[in-house]
């Protein structure tokens, strides 16, 4: 948008790292606003943005705080003070009011305060930025990774990275990099001879099928485990917990995180702990301070690496969801200082393209176009021109209600190599029957490139992950039920996995 | 957890829906659509979505997770009252308000024989009181040629169940309140109509469908000597609410009567159990449904190779006759005509 | 509400899948009054309708089972389905593919590995032919024949023609055999393949129509494999026909929900039919209720659990992770030595169990439908003799 030759590396697919593994709260600031006023701050004036330029991937649902019986009741004060503090806006509100808005609230629950917070698809937001940069002429590949820089005299030249599609190994010579790995930021860093130091965090998250709040909850208390609710399409995501971690290893959620978490979660909606728990997943904060876990500020750090010695190489580390573009905006900021440029930046006031998209609905119906609206915040006009002629077409997946045509759509695109990318899209297969049915119709709208055994293991082993810590009762004899309808494809393949 | 989210997505609902297979999930959505996956997308549903299902409850029989799913669809049809009914319904609505009667009284027909001293009620219903009522009167006849003497209190009124389909729960309460103290005084209580046997045991009031009492009561022995068949081949209608509702045991009973009457065949065709689409104010409704749902039915029983279709419900009758291919007896109706008399 | 008249049975058999079927259709061959109720879609109607016995005998033998009697009711299973199935009218053909032997409907087809070629080994049958036609249904999901005619057209040995026909809004025509007759055989002809794969759809009541697509076309015709519809729902048909023949009186829609049990002897089961609870007085009753998917098991936590909670269940408990599937796999009603009930620690004589509710049945790659029909044999053989 300032007139840059772009180009975008990501290793796999978008939203892949911590942007995809979180909440997904849009923060009004209020969590932040007793112990991270800066963050807090942060958070009023992105949110409110964010709510104008990315309006389609944005629920505004609101929120609330409530404090449950034991909790401090000195906190409450403080907490409302801080918000005043810092700008967010927050309501006194009494139990029964709260109840009015949430009615399966604990009993327990004391009094609290009605916040701004909103719910984003982090999956929307990502692919609408990168839509909207395609639009402005930059370069964006996914499934290519970084994998080496050559460096002489303190300067990056020619940086390789490797395309998964094929394995082949290309090549750029950029004048400046932009490190913006998440929790990789670190090796990134350090494949250059540059030093970043950070600590890794990570935090699980449960997902509930259904939803039992229409807003996010949040625990009033100082910022803890398990302490958030957000509704989120047809489910809830609970969390989260915070431990710091050395590698990837231990980057998966525990059977204690989730086990935490329902207890925590529950004391605010207690109908959670009979909930159906579908999936848990978790991601890594990458934190720019050197303290860790709840103490370090989740504001976010921009390094010029240039005292490090490397001349055109910048960090980006930390932050939130909530504030990404202010974090993008002073990332290319310095880019622009470095390369001369002079032009403003813009993404703060221009509403992202793919979020001014008119809906174009005729060939749908009213509920395939209220739910393509919940899930794309608006009908896509160009996916349109896949619908079979008369028909109103063919439904994939009923958890989400998916059409044939939409997956179709997001098939034929170049950066959708396997059925997790088409999930992400669509959201077909994120359901709590995770895919049983719908896997084989995303398949075989990809199955022209790939190779369908592989596909389906893929997807199927992914699901597992997500679904091992938490699968019991129902969601067990879920997992059996589909482990059956394997069976004959097994059969048909030779049966070697099962 | 609500019972709704056991669903294991195994569509056994969706493939036993005789709407869906009918008409297809664009017609209908069907009934996983309707009570699992709606009200998780917490998206608005549309009333006529809603109303296009026949409560068969062949969905709740073929759920492996045991998941309630039509008393489901009736809750969000409770909550959806906002949605606009079928024109079909408001008259409905507005013959109850008028007469207690879902169906308009017609002035030539005659309530029947109040009589006092009988300690059996037959409870007359909308349709075998004023659509057919030919039926109330052969099962009357039935019944006092069996030894029992009905009473049949002309302050009856609805009992409840068409507004109950539709969401209308106090109205319906009203029409429980008037029927309630008439029917308590009685020793039994029994009626020609399983929609209406549902709703009076909903009352707390153990009401038997006729053929349950012909069976139970009078005994088949009794109730067939003397019967002559006359050499008609019929195939027999299973109404929904008297199969899935009642019980499957009066699956049993009508076959124990009809196959014990001398010279009546009994011919067996898959489609026996298949709803005829009366049901669950589907005919009320959406009529074109339904009556193509009922000459579905029809033409299997026509292909079966019977004369016509004997089945326990008038509002089975109406369906079915209106289909227009086959002849349609109730089972009391068809009772009497082997009598004879 | 008054209950319904007591009945007497000499044998009751709960759930009308196909290890219930093939017990009431035992027990009432030997001339006893059998009773079977059963209510919701049991799995062997779920399955592909294509029957897996185990020649592993491991789990059966595990539940102290004798040897000799198991082959026997192994032999005597695979004769129920050859000869009874005929007869009910489904002609099953049996194939050998790596531990088990398969049996599936004439025109079923588990086609050998379908991307990697005729050479690895795989499914049971070879496809005849090198130029294939695959026909489904535009606007139907339950057959994927899109990914099924990618898949074979990955292989180098076949060429693929893929034909999508359109129905009416997703309904088969109403489902008239004779109006998919004509258009199955019009595409067909419109194609040059030598063997036509078409969704699986003639019902029981059409079986015959099959030769006729054959005859009117002049091609081979074959259904894939398939599951969740009208194969395992055609088989399922097939056992209760054959049951109903055998004099087997069999009730849809009503459930167990209680048993009287004293002094290791099952006097009378309680059934809900409707508003209205029977009590059942039986010489001897079979559970085949089935396992986590059909409902005769459930799941409580991480434990499975015998949803009337009348037996006592068998289950791993240890494991962690994914690793509960194959834990829950191997949960199931204890019994034995042999198949009687064990509630409350204590042998029931007269009360037996059956097909996937027993422990281990419920292993995906093992023990199938063979498998629960072998154990409804022996389960129907005890309970006849426990009935007298
Ligand atoms: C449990 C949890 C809950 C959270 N909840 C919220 C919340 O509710 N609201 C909120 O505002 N914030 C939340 N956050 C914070 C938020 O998720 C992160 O701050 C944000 O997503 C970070 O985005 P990022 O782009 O910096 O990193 P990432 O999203 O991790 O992006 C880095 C990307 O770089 C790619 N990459 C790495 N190495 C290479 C390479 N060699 N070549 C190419 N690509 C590479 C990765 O694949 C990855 O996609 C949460 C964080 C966590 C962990
Ligand atoms: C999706 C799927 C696909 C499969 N595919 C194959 C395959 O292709 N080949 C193969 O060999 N095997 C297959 N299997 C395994 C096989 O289907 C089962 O092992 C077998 O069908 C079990 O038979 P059963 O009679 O024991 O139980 P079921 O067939 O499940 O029958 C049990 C019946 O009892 C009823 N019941 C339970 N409790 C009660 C009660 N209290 N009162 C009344 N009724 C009750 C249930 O509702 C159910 O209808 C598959 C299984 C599944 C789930």
């Amino acid at each position: 948008m300032r007139g840059v030759d772009v180009m975008l590396l990501e290793k796999g697919d978008f939203c892949s790292g911590s942007s995809g593994g979180n909440h997904g709260l849009l923060h009004s600031g209020a969590r932040y606003a007793v112990k991270d006023p800066e963050s807090a701050k942060e958070c009023v004036s992105e949110s409110r943005i964010l709510k104008g330029i990315a309006w389609n991937c944005i629920e505004d649902t609101g929120g609330m705080f409530v404090s449950v019986g034991k909790d401090d009741p000195g906190f409450a004060d403080v907490f409302h003070d801080a918000c005043k503090a810092t700008g967010v806006r927050a309501a006194r509100s009494t139990a029964k009011e709260l109840h009015q808005v949430e009615r399966n609230l604990s009993d327990d629950v004391a009094d609290g305060f009605l916040v701004d917070d909103a719910v984003i698809d982090p999956f929307r937001l990502v692919l609408t930025n990168i839509e909207d940069a395609r639009r402005h002429g930059a370069t964006v590949r996914n499934h290519c990774e970084v994998v080496s820089f050559e460096r002489s005299d303190g300067h990056i030249g020619e940086v390789k990275f490797k395309d998964q599609r094929n394995g082949s190994v290309g090549s750029v010579v950029p004048e400046v990099v932009v490190n913006a790995a998440g929790s990789s930021s670190g090796s990134i860093a350090s494949m250059v001879g540059g030093n970043l130091a950070m600590t890794r965090d990570y935090g699980t998250l449960v997902v509930f099928s259904g939803k039992l709040v229409s807003g996010t909850v949040n625990r009033l208390r100082p910022p803890s485990d398990g302490d958030i609710i957000v509704p989120s399409h047809t489910s809830m995501i609970a969390g989260t917990t915070s431990r710091s971690i050395s590698g990837p290893s231990d980057a998966r959620p525990t059977i204690e995180d989730k086990e935490l978490i329902i207890k925590e979660v529950s004391e605010m909606v207690p109908a959670l702990r009979g909930a159906r728990a579908i999936r848990a997943y978790g991601a890594s904060r990458p934190l720019a301070s050197g303290s860790s876990g709840r103490g370090a500020s989740r504001t976010f750090k921009l390094i010029d690496h240039e005292e490090g010695g490397v001349d055109n190489l910048i960090s980006i580390i930390g932050g939130k969801l909530t504030t990404y573009r202010m974090m993008a905006e002073r990332t290319s900021d310095a880019v622009c200082a470095k390369l001369g440029v002079r032009a403003n930046c813009t993404t703060g006031e221009e509403v992202m393209e793919a979020s001014r998209l008119d809906e174009a609905v005729t060939l749908v119906s009213a509920s395939q176009s209220e739910s393509m609206r919940r899930r794309y915040g608006h009908v896509p006009s160009e996916m349109m021109n896949v619908v079979p002629v008369g028909s109103m077409g063919v439904q994939s997946c009923s958890c989400e209600n998916v059409m044939r045509f939409e997956l179709e759509h997001y098939a034929s695109s170049e950066d959708v190599i396997t059925i997790a990318d088409l999930m992400r899209r669509t959201r077909a297969g994120m359901g709590y029957c995770q895919g049983t049915g719908c896997m084989w119709e995303m398949a075989s709208a990809l199955s022209d490139e790939g190779d369908i055994d592989l596909l389906i293991r893929d997807f199927v082993r992914e699901r597992r992950e997500g679904s091992s810590t938490v699968i019991e009762g129902d969601q067990l004899r879920q997992e059996m039920f589909r482990s059956h309808l394997l069976w004959p494809f097994q059969a048909a393949r030779g049966g070697e996995e099962r | 957890m609500s019972e709704e989210d056991r669903c294991i997505r195994c569509g056994s609902c969706m493939r036993a829906c005789p709407v869906v297979s009918t008409f297809g999930e664009s017609v209908f959505p069907g009934p996983r659509s309707l009570a699992v996956d709606a009200p998780r997308t917490g998206k608005p549903m549309s009333m006529d979505e809603l109303l296009k299902c026949s409560i068969c409850m062949m969905c709740r029989d073929a759920c492996p997770s045991r998941i309630d799913l039509p008393r489901s669809i009736l809750a969000l049809r409770a909550a959806n009252r906002r949605g606009t009914l079928r024109p079909g319904h408001k008259r409905l609505v507005e013959n109850i308000d008028s007469y207690g009667y879902s169906v308009r009284p017609d002035e030539g027909v005659h309530g029947p024989y109040p009589c006092k001293g009988p300690t059996t009620c037959l409870f007359p219903g909308c349709i075998s009181r004023w659509r057919r009522p030919e039926i109330l009167d052969d099962a009357a006849y039935v019944l006092r040629s069996n030894g029992t003497e009905v009473a049949c209190p002309e302050d009856l009124v609805c009992c409840g169940s068409p507004l109950e389909k539709i969401g209308e729960h106090e109205r319906r309460e009203r029409l429980v309140d008037r029927n309630f103290p008439i029917l308590e005084k009685f020793e039994r209580v029994v009626t020609t109509c399983p929609g209406c046997a549902g709703q009076i045991v909903g009352y707390g009031i153990d009401a038997m469908h006729i053929v349950e009492y012909l069976y139970e009561v009078v005994g088949v022995e009794h109730l067939v000597s003397g019967l002559d068949g006359k050499g008609l081949k019929i195939a027999v209608h299973m109404p929904c609410h008297l199969n899935r509702d009642v019980g499957p045991h009066t699956k049993e009973y009508v076959h124990s009567i009809l196959g014990a009457i001398p010279g009546l065949k009994v011919v067996e065709y898959p489609e026996e159990d298949r709803c005829c689409g009366a049901g669950g104010s589907l005919l009320s409704g959406f009529p074109e449904m339904a009556a193509a749902l009922a000459k579905g039915k029809a033409s299997a029983a026509d292909r079966a190779g019977a004369d016509l279709i004997v089945t326990s419900c008038p509002f089975c009758v109406v369906n079915l006759t209106n289909a227009g291919t086959m002849r349609t007896l109730d089972i009391v109706s068809l009772l009497r005509t082997a009598s004879n008399r | 509400m008054i209950d319904l008249p007591k009945k007497e049975v000499d044998v009751l058999v709960i759930g009308s899948g196909a290890a219930g079927a093939i017990s009431a259709w035992d027990s009432a061959v030997k001339g006893l009054d059998v009773s079977m109720i059963g209510v919701g879609t049991p799995a062997t109607e779920m399955s592909s309708g294509c029957i897996r016995f185990n020649d592993d005998r491991s789990v059966p033998e595990g539940l102290g089972l004798d040897r000799g009697d198991l082959e026997d009711a192994f032999s005597r299973a695979e004769r129920f389905l050859i000869d009874e199935m005929k007869t009910s009218g489904l002609k099953m053909e049996g194939a050998r593919r790596d531990q088990g032997r398969y049996y599936r409907c004439h025109g079923t087809i588990v086609p050998e590995n379908i991307v990697q070629g005729p050479t690895s080994s795989g499914g049971l049958d070879r496809i005849e032919g090198e130029r294939i036609c695959v026909i489904g249904f535009e606007d139907r999901t339950e057959f994927d024949h899109r990914l099924f005619a990618k898949a074979l057209a990955q292989r180098s040995d076949l060429r693929v023609e893929h034909i999508a026909v359109g129905t009416t809004n997703g309904v088969l025509r109403n489902s008239s055999v004779d109006d998919l007759l004509d258009m199955f055989v019009d595409a067909a002809g419109s194609a040059s393949g030598e063997v036509v794969f078409v969704p699986p759809f003639i019902s029981l009541k059409d079986i015959d129509r099959w030769e006729e697509l054959e005859k009117r076309s002049g091609r081979k015709f074959a259904e894939p494999v398939m599951d969740l519809g009208m194969p395992g729902a055609r088989l399922r048909d097939a056992l209760i026909s054959s049951a109903s023949r055998a004099g087997v009186s069999i009730t849809n829609g009503a459930s167990i929900v209680g048993m009287s049990i004293s002094k290791g002897s099952l006097n009378e089961v309680t059934v809900r039919s409707g508003h209205r609870l029977q009590h059942i007085e039986c010489g001897a009753a079979v559970f085949c209720g089935g396992g986590l998917v059909g409902g005769g098991l459930g799941v409580s936590g991480k434990d499975v659990i015998d949803p009337l909670g009348l037996f006592d269940v068998r289950y791993l408990r240890e494991g962690d992770g994914i690793d509960i599937l194959a834990r829950a796999s191997s949960g199931g009603i204890r019994t034995g030595p042999g198949l009687e009930a064990i509630v409350d620690g204590e042998k029931v004589r007269n009360l037996f169990v059956a097909g996937a509710s027993l422990p281990g049945m419920n292993i995906v790659e093992g023990n199938g439908i063979g498998d629960a029909m072998a154990t409804a044999l022996l389960a129907s053989k005890a309970a006849t003799e426990a009935s007298r």
